[in-house]
């Protein structure tokens, strides 16, 4: 089974700071890592290839000091790791992204494309799906689990309060949601540890590629004011308010009529009432 | 780690914090006694208190230590200024650093507020009486004022030589400190009133001579009082202006509080009150300042906690009750064992025995207070362990058969309702009291990790006994409730006790009298669930008023609710007779008569009677070890029978 697993560098929120007077993030200085559920997709690729055999190819975007993640999915037993690096590939949005990706996909050849669900840092979770729909093959997103049967995959997916189980025929794209166990890997280094490759982008299609490719533009970002969880209560309230506020909780409730008696009253009543509302 | 913010160290002044939980300062009354100029002598009881918080994994203890002879609260509220605790105290810091923990000594003056009946000579900024008292006070001469200071800078350079590692200056509730800062208490015509800046100048004076005489690096924190929560008070804000005043003076960090003794809701809130209802408070102090702060207010659990420091709400966490309850909350922590955190619910019936001139006591903890005998690492493991039949989970029954396991007895529980936890499962019913369910909860999760089965839907009868063949037998068979012979049955009049009111809700009917003849929770605390429930309810009660051994912060909470609800209260009073749908009430004083109406349905919340009758058959039998406990021996509220229950599962 030829696996391809997408990986982004993003930078390590834990370390991420807000320049309180641009209200920017300072990504200065912050190190990168993998993101999170490519980690998870990683990891699922690897016990993939352990039962069933095949190969691991990590296929990431960006400048060249992203190849630090790929060596570093190297080292925990990928096969070959290729960076698409140029400038031209620059300022792409998801559309270029998933067009670009999917072009290398095609390139390196593939039976099964393993993605995370989104990126911590731009969390559209569109990459994935649109990278299936290049391709014109199928593409889960929310996965807990993939699985193969035979010769189809069993992919898990998490939606609201169920859990669905579909079968699939190969190829295609699942888009493993984060799984916290998988995030601390080991790194487990195989003796010959490849090199990563990088790839121009010669031979893409110039106009579906980077900005030119792009049809969306970003035209600004700031940070949204960070989430307080506790009451807020304002010194400017009379004390009634005040401690209104804190006793219930913030919440504001309204009060229900309780009706309560015999079943046969019960239905009574409830008769009753449905012929007053008709 | 999963607490990485709750467990990394912390600088205060020249002082590191190993975590960044504090065990606050409270009153404890745990100091001695022995009458004038005799007391306020600290005690081998309340060394014991703090140092079992330090093993427990706390990173910081504050003592809370009376200064000046004018400043004390309660006559058992340990003297800051006393040489004579010198031994007491250095013993217990010497310990306490042991465990890799700091000790602060907590400074207040009682200033217009006292705990005792008749107390003594009151001082505040201006005379008038505290508004939530009777008593009135003198007000302070500039001599007098320099004496106290005296007292503070005395009391703060010898703690410091015992072996304290800070000092922690308290202007928050109760104290003349804030009533100093206090625009309403303080009316003060010279410099120490009439502006911000003269209301501040006296705390500021003190903060400066205790500052000059301990040396630059020696933390000098302040307690402050956020929000007096009064219609006349300051609020917030003002707190804010006052805490930026004390971070100029140069005060290593402020530990938010909010109340005063004319709002007790928020000076020791009770489970009325949310969990984490005053970090709104730290995090303005926390937007303002650069000083460390200190988040209070009902923080109970480390996973609470860890949030409030990783969304930068507050620097530290201060937690008084949750480590009176369970001292070894932060290990628990650290080794991950959450499930077994014994969480404080808040009631307020042990603890909250200070304000009588009561030692601290828990209601589920029942080695607060008594840490040298029963605190950590005092039970020991039996040479020879016996087979033990616990009949009853309810929480004597679980509490004495978590002892005993813990001890390496073979303990199985048998119950005969489909339920672990006893009547803790119907006082969970009442009203905003969900969270009394943690102390069965807790008892469940210990018996689980202890590997003691609980048998459920089992009634044990002699036969089971036999058959089991137990060396020792512990009847934790409960109570049942009775209702006063005086009150007929039927006639067009629903009768029911309280446990069948929390049961059956369907049978309570829309205008309801309850008779309060207990003064517990069976009685408001029914009530309040009956207007829960829609209907209208009249409480009666022969004394001056109803729910007279509920505790009295939630008590008010209990009146207020009721009130809202237009409840009806006739104290004084004993029931005359019923007669159909009228309840016949005379009143105890003047003997009159009162008729109350239209009622439905008649609740007696009256005293329960011990179901023993199985105890008395197997001791009559002999043969074995027979033992009884809980409600099955008399019935009682929880905080006796949990301690109840704790010696039988020791003495065996």
């Amino acid at each position: 089974m030829r696996i391809i697993v997408c990986i982004k560098q993003v930078p390590d929120t834990r370390e991420v700071r807000i320049d309180p007077v641009t209200n920017n993030l300072v990504r200065q200085g912050v190190p990168g890592m993998i993101n999170p559920s490519d980690l998870t997709a990683f990891s699922a690729a690897l016990k993939l290839r352990e039962m069933y055999g095949g190969s691991i190819t990590l296929l990431s975007m960006g400048p060249a000091q992203a190849a630090e993640e790929l060596e570093r999915g190297l080292s925990m037993g990928a096969d070959r790791a290729v960076l698409l690096c140029d400038r031209r590939f620059g300022g792409a949005d998801t559309l270029a992204t998933s067009y670009t990706l999917s072009e290398a996909v095609r390139k390196i050849g593939y039976d099964l494309v393993l993605c995370g669900n989104e990126a911590i840092d731009g969390c559209t979770g569109q990459v994935g799906p649109m990278i299936g729909e290049w391709l014109g093959i199928p593409a889960f997103t929310y996965v807990e689990k993939v699985e193969k049967r035979g010769e189809k995959l069993l992919v898990t997916r998490a939606g609201g309060r169920f859990r669905r189980v579909y079968s699939a025929e190969m190829p295609a794209v699942v888009c493993m949601l984060n799984n916290e166990e998988t995030s601390e890997m080991p790194d487990n280094t195989p003796p010959d540890v490849p090199k990563t490759e990088l790839w121009d982008a010669d031979g893409f299609d110039q106009e579906k590629i980077g900005l030119d490719g792009s049809r969306t533009r970003v035209s600004s970002i700031s940070v949204s004011g960070r989430k307080e969880n506790y009451l807020q209560v304002e010194p400017f309230w009379d004390l009634e308010t005040r401690m209104d506020y804190i006793f219930s909780g913030g919440l504001t409730s309204k009060q229900t009529e309780l009706t309560r008696g015999e079943s046969a009253y019960l239905a009574e009543t409830i008769v009753l009432d449905l012929k007053q509302m008709a | 780690m999963k607490y990485h913010h709750l467990f990394s160290p912390i600088r205060l002044g020249d002082v590191e914090l190993k975590n960044r939980i504090i065990f606050l300062a409270h009153w404890t009354n745990y100091g001695h006694n022995h009458g004038y100029r005799e007391d306020g002598l600290a005690s081998e009881k309340l060394a014991m208190h703090y140092i079992e918080r330090a093993k427990g994994g706390a990173g910081l203890v504050c003592v809370t230590q009376s200064v000046s002879p004018t400043g004390q609260m309660g006559r058992s509220m340990v003297n800051a200024h006393d040489p004579r605790n010198e031994e007491t105290f250095r013993f217990m810091c010497e310990e306490i650093h042991q465990y890799g923990c700091k000790v602060f000594g907590q400074f207040n003056h009682r200033g217009h507020t006292s705990c005792m009946q008749r107390p003594p000579m009151l001082y505040a900024p201006t005379q008038m009486t505290a508004p939530h008292c009777y008593v009135n006070t003198k007000e302070l001469e500039i001599d007098e004022m320099e004496e106290i200071k005296e007292y503070y800078v005395k009391a703060a350079v010898m703690e410091k030589q015992w072996g304290f590692d800070g000092v922690e200056i308290k202007i928050a509730h109760d104290g003349l400190l804030r009533t100093f800062i206090s625009p309403y208490l303080n009316r003060r015509e010279d410099r120490y009133g009439g502006s911000f800046e003269n209301r501040m100048r006296y705390p500021l004076e003190i903060i400066r001579a205790v500052r000059d005489a301990v040396g630059p690096g020696y933390p000098i924190g302040i307690r402050l009082c956020m929000d007096e929560f009064t219609e006349w008070g300051y609020s917030w804000d003002y707190g804010v202006k006052v805490a930026l005043e004390l971070e100029k003076a140069g005060v290593t960090y402020i530990n938010s509080d909010a109340g005063s003794f004319s709002n007790y809701n928020f000076e020791i809130p009770n489970n009325y009150i949310p969990m984490g209802f005053g970090v709104y408070m730290a995090a303005a102090l926390k937007k303002a300042l650069r000083i460390p702060v200190v988040a209070f207010g009902r923080i109970n659990d480390p996973a609470q906690a860890e949030d409030i420091l990783a969304e930068g709400h507050a620097d530290m966490i201060g937690m008084c009750r949750q480590l009176i309850c369970d001292p070894e909350t932060p290990e628990k922590a650290l080794e991950g064992r959450e499930d077994q955190i014994r969480h404080c619910v808040a009631c307020s019936e042990g603890c909250g025995l200070v304000t009588q001139q009561e030692g601290v006591v828990c209601v589920h903890n029942p080695a607060a207070g008594r840490e040298k005998l029963l605190g950590i690492g005092t039970l020991k493991r039996v040479e020879k362990p016996k087979t033990v039949m616990v009949i009853g989970a309810g929480i004597a029954g679980m509490k004495t058969a978590e002892i005993l396991a813990e001890r390496g007895h073979h303990v199985t529980v048998y119950e005969k309702s489909g339920e672990a936890g006893g009547q803790m499962l119907l006082a969970e019913r009442i009203p905003m009291r969900a969270e009394m369910s943690e102390v069965y909860r807790y008892l469940r999760v210990r018996l689980q990790h202890l590997g003691v089965p609980v048998y459920l839907n089992t009634e044990v009868d002699e036969t089971l006994v036999e058959r089991e063949n137990p060396e020792v037998v512990i009847a934790a068979t409960g109570s049942h409730p009775l209702i006063p012979e005086y009150i007929p049955e039927g006639q067009g009049m629903t009768v029911l006790d309280p446990r069948s009111v929390m049961m059956h809700p369907e049978r309570v009917g829309r205008k309801v009298v309850l008779l309060d003849d207990i003064g517990y929770w069976q009685g408001l605390g029914t009530a309040d669930y009956i207007s829960a429930l829609g209907a209208q309810v009249e409480i009666v009660t022969k004394e001056f008023y109803a729910g007279i051994d509920i505790e009295e912060t939630c008590r008010e909470n209990l009146y207020m609710r009721l009130g809202k609800k237009e409840a009806v209260f006739h104290a004084s009073s004993v029931i005359a007779g019923i007669r159909e749908n009228t309840v016949i009430l005379r009143n105890v004083f003047s003997k009159q008569e009162e008729l109350i109406t239209g009622v439905d349905t008649f609740v007696a919340a009256s005293e329960s009677r011990s179901d023993n009758r199985l105890y008395k058959n197997l001791k009559q039998k002999g043969g074995r070890e027979i033992y009884c406990i809980g409600d099955a021996a008399a019935p009682g509220t929880v905080l006796r029978i949990i301690f109840d229950a704790e010696e039988l599962g020791r003495s065996i």
